[in-house]
């Protein structure tokens, strides 16, 4: 294994709409906690590490419910959805410099049926990084929710570069193709054509409805640990080869930055691929967090996958499709399968390189790059790769 | 217990119960049926069936009528339901005159005209008074007793009102009414308790930005470090580590640099806005306000439209900056305006003018926008031009393309003549260029400015730089000195080893270094430049013009520069006399190391 960390065990619940889970947030969380341990082939009692999503739980609850008698390291990154990568570096470093032994991420919501954006927007822009200026500067003039928020800079990109609908389309309809061949995604058997995106309703021009993430219920899971401590258990580990974080400057404030485009993944992308030594052009499969399309073409051009301005070029002609060159998110992502705070991409990372993604099983995925988006665009990346106890090769070509 | 019969009680009301039997009623605990008791003999003294639920005056009851309760005299006038102030359906007599007070007041007693305000409310039935307000000028009617009558009757005298309606105080909405009426067609629901929209914390610097928006003043905070504005607030200056700072007034006007339409509004209070454009305007200062449009459709919005600042009082505490079209455009790129010269300028040397700015450009970027002889001319033309003009106030200099902002003298034109002793048109050696202009130069460095490009530019005053220019003086190098008032003007802009470093070595400087150094204002990035030097031209065309233009008159021939000129002059012509003073742009042209002898 060329990582010292690596993931051990993924767990998630089913994703769904209507009618809800049924389950509270704590619930979900927990049933996918369990499948990751499990999966990991542990006992809940040896996680000694967690770390929670930013507001969606608290490491004393969730050790308390599953048990965990010996945690000995919490912590959570507040960089919204951001978080879930941010998180899986730190891990990495606590399992090889031995402040834990396994380390467990939780994330999950009762996104659709009792936090949608809707009824939390107005408490929760307080509580991000920047609240108090969203409060004082924002809200008062009705630019209270994310897709307000990045809208303005997709727009100026559409103004600097001639980025088009049709490219921003082009994404949400790869998104929905990857969803076709997952089972679990909540637009699975729900195709999207171009011309369905283009009719839809505007939600802040230049967004549509299409645009955006789904709202769902659903929570998932991973387990991290060192790779030494990795050969005695039954799980496939992931190599967590490199990662990095970083936050735009001012990272609290969105209209005032020098330079308009720039994002924490700006600064956060060369630094992973450096230290890993490797290149945008080593990846076979991408998975970009895609609260709205136009963040995946932008986070594309940061990382370095195209030059800044021909995002909507490279995005289009079923590049980032199922069997396109560069794969970008095979599960559906937040926009076809669910939103679970970007650790359903984590998740998505690993099955791809155990070669487990049945149906959508990419051949040969050695390098897959990971990355989270939040707030106002906080950035993180990280780079897995599979180890070589990875078993079977390719069950399904897509 | 004592107890009152109906005719004690219509003597109280008539004021003739002996005092006695007044202080005996108001020792003992009240009658049950005091109440009822009071409504029978004003029911009787009326001349109308309607059965009377409460006095509000000893002339005005709440009645109830049709089901419904209003307020009627007993000469029988109705001012409608009770709920509404029926004070302003009546008839008012105010005195707001100090001889309209004196005519109830004794002398002494009466109160000053400007501070209060009688009114007299007065039954258009009958003429009779009902009552009278003393209240500071401009106070609205007085609604001093809504009834809550439904509590009143079930809880106090136990007997629930038949006709129970719904108690609902109509207070609110009435103002809301009046001030419609008064904001006219405004159409915005911002009074009492109409605007329900999230509202900015006022506390420290956020409360400090509002407060000089309610005064009807844009400011941003700039820094007395290093002059950068900025927004959002900040507690400290990012750039240069300065805690001090200024709430310095905004032009207001700025450009649109991106925006977004809301079409489903994401909270419930601005369902009623949509579709609404949340705009991202870049003020000239440079930094950007997010905002709102007043008065634009979100299809006529551009990027780069022109927009000003107008401001939306929300609420009592809370004043919004919005943003309307700039009603006069500003012109994107010099060349917009008109070209005023008198004289005909040779096609490098442009002069145009916005409002009271004029921008002259050196326009010949192909050779590194340097200057022949007639350039220098025409230079010292549209100056004249601009320094005699009451129109124009402040101008900017700069030059075209990114490369060069100007690197002296036309090697194969104007070094030759000059060499072959041309003054160049310089005959007065007590002058330099700009040496006359009195009124305020902004130099827009956007390149190299070398050689006679930093000459000029000493004669200019405020400086905005490229971060990518440089500057130098590189005549040593090729044996020659700058006599275009360098060795007088830099040492008194600069500090003397730094004037020395350029003058003795030669070597250029960046632009932060000349920032450093003092010898610039601002490093902007380079498509910044020509909007940090409009906005310091806009600055200074506030002030008074007269006082701007002496202000810099009293510090130019303060200095007292023209004997130093008339010794640069004398003692560089022994330089360009020298056979070193050929050798140097000899050796350039061929492009090898020039062989100076010191002769």
């Amino acid at each position: 294994m060329r990582g010292q960390a690596c993931i051990i065990g993924i767990g998630e619940t089913a994703y769904c709409r209507k009618p809800g889970s049924g389950m509270s947030q704590l619930g979900l969380q927990l049933q996918a906690s369990t499948r990751a341990i499990a999966d990991a082939g542990l006992e809940p009692a040896s996680v000694d590490g967690i770390m929670p999503f930013p507001n969606l739980g608290t490491a004393e609850e969730i050790a308390a419910n599953l048990g965990c008698a010996n945690l000995r390291f919490a912590a959570t990154v507040h960089t919204g959805g951001a978080a879930p990568v941010a998180s899986l570096n730190i891990a990495a470093a606590a399992v090889t410099n031995g402040m834990a032994d396994y380390v467990l991420l939780p994330a999950g919501w009762n996104g659709y049926s009792s936090a949608r954006v809707r009824r939390t927007v107005a408490t929760d822009t307080a509580s991000i990084p920047g609240g108090a200026i969203a409060r004082d500067y924002y809200l008062p003039h009705g630019f209270v929710a994310p897709p307000q928020w990045y809208s303005v800079i997709a727009r100026r990109h559409m103004y600097e570069f001639g980025t088009r609908p049709e490219q921003l389309g082009a994404i949400a309809v790869a998104m929905r193709e990857h969803a076709q061949f997952n089972p679990a995604a909540v637009m699975y058997n729900k195709p999207l054509t171009l011309d369905d995106y283009l009719a839809s309703p505007m939600l802040a021009d230049p967004y549509r409805v299409l645009d955006c993430c789904l709202e769902t219920d659903g929570a998932a899971a991973v387990v991290v640990t060192s790779a030494e401590r990795a050969r005695d258990l039954r799980g496939t580990p992931v190599a967590i080869v490199s990662g990095a974080s970083a936050q735009p400057y001012p990272a609290d404030e969105i209209t005032n930055r020098k330079d308009f485009f720039a994002t924490g993944l700006s600064i956060a992308a060369p630094q992973a691929f450096g230290r890993a030594g490797l290149t945008p052009a080593d990846v076979d499969i991408a998975m970009v967090y895609d609260c709205f399309t136009f963040e995946v073409l932008q986070q594309l051009e940061e990382m370095g996958f195209c030059k800044r301005g021909e995002g909507g070029e490279f995005v289009e002609n079923g590049r980032i499709g199922p069997g396109g060159a560069l794969p970008v998110n095979t599960h559906g992502g937040l926009l076809a399968e669910a939103h679970v705070l970007g650790m359903n991409h984590i998740i998505e990372a690993v099955r791809q390189l155990r070669g487990d993604a049945v149906g959508r099983q990419v051949a040969n995925a050695e390098t897959v790059v990971v990355t989270g988006w939040g707030d106002f665009g906080d950035g993180s990346i990280v780079i897995l790769q599979g180890s070589e106890r990875r078993v079977g090769g390719s069950h399904g070509n897509v | 217990m004592a107890t009152f019969d109906k005719a004690d009680i219509a003597r109280l009301m008539d004021g003739v119960l002996p005092w006695p039997a007044v202080q005996d009623m108001m020792k003992s605990p009240k009658d049950l049926d005091r109440f009822d008791m009071y409504v029978q003999i004003l029911s009787e003294r009326v001349d109308w069936d309607d059965r009377i639920l409460l006095p509000l005056t000893p002339a005005l009851f709440v009645v109830a009528k049709d089901g419904s309760r209003i307020v009627k005299c007993r000469c029988g006038h109705e001012f409608g339901d009770y709920r509404v102030n029926w004070k302003i359906n009546s008839l008012i007599h105010v005195r707001d005159t100090d001889e309209s007070l004196a005519e109830v007041y004794e002398d002494r007693d009466a109160p000053e005209a400007s501070w209060v305000q009688l009114r007299e409310y007065i039954c258009p039935g009958c003429g009779t008074q009902l009552e009278v307000e003393a209240v500071p000028r401009g106070c609205p009617p007085d609604f001093d007793f809504l009834p809550d009558l439904d509590t009143f009757y079930r809880d106090w005298l136990e007997r629930p009102l038949p006709d129970r309606a719904e108690f609902k105080d109509l207070t609110p909405e009435v103002i809301t009414d009046w001030c419609r009426e008064v904001a006219g067609s405004s159409g915005h629901d911002r009074v009492g308790t109409g605007y329900t929209k999230p509202l900015p914390k006022l506390e420290g610097l956020t409360e400090q930005f509002y407060d000089f928006c309610a005064r009807g003043e844009l400011r941003f905070q700039r820094c007395s470090g290093c002059q950068q504005w900025r927004h959002v607030p900040r507690e400290m200056c990012a750039e240069c580590g300065s805690f001090d700072w200024e709430w310095a007034r905004a032009s207001g006007r700025g450009t649109l640099f991106s925006w977004t339409v809301v079409e489903r509004a994401l909270h419930p209070d601005f369902e009623e806005d949509t579709p609404y454009a949340v705009v991202v305007v870049e003020m000239d200062e440079g930094v950007r306000l997010l905002s709102r449009m007043v008065d634009t459709a979100p299809k006529d919005l551009e990027v780069g439209m022109p927009l000003e600042v107008v401001f939306d009082s929300v609420t009592d505490g809370v004043t919004l900056p919005r943003f309307r079209r700039a009603p006069v455009p500003v012109p994107a790129q010099p060349g917009g305006a008109r070209r005023r010269s008198a004289v005909e300028l040779p096609p490098t040397i442009r002069y145009d003018t916005e409002e009271h700015v004029a921008v002259v450009t050196i326009d010949r970027p192909d050779v590194m926008n340097s200057l022949t002889k007639e350039m220098l001319a025409a230079l010292d033309t549209v100056f004249a031009e601009f320094d005699a003009d009451d129109e124009l106030w402040v101008a900017i200099l700069t030059a075209s393309g990114s490369r060069a902002f100007c690197t002296g003298l036309d090697l194969k034109e104007a070094i030759p003549l000059l060499t072959a002793g041309d003054a160049l048109g310089y005959d007065d050696h007590t002058k330099r260029q700009l040496s006359d202009v009195f009124k305020p130069v902004i130099a827009a460095v956007n390149g190299h400015c070398i050689a006679g490009g930093l000459e000029m530019l000493a004669g200019t005053d405020l400086r905005v730089a490229a971060d990518h220019a440089t500057f130098g003086l590189g005549e040593v190098r090729w044996g020659l000195v700058p006599a275009g008032g360098s060795h007088i003007r830099l040492p008194r802009q600069i500090p003397w080893a730094v004037a020395m470093e350029l003058l003795l070595t030669g070597e250029p400087i960046d632009a932060r270094r000349a920032y450093e150094i003092g010898l610039v204002n601002r490093v902007v990035p380079g498509d910044r430049l020509m909007d940090t030097a409009r906005t310091l031209a806009r600055q200074i065309c506030r002030n008074g013009p007269l006082a701007v233009r002496t202000s810099k008159e009293i510090a130019v021939r303060g200095l007292g520069l023209e004997a130093g000129f008339v010794l640069e002059k004398a003692l560089a012509a022994r330089v360009l006399a020298s056979e070193d003073a050929h050798e140097g742009p000899r050796a350039f042209t061929e492009k090898r190391e020039p062989r100076f002898t010191g002769h």
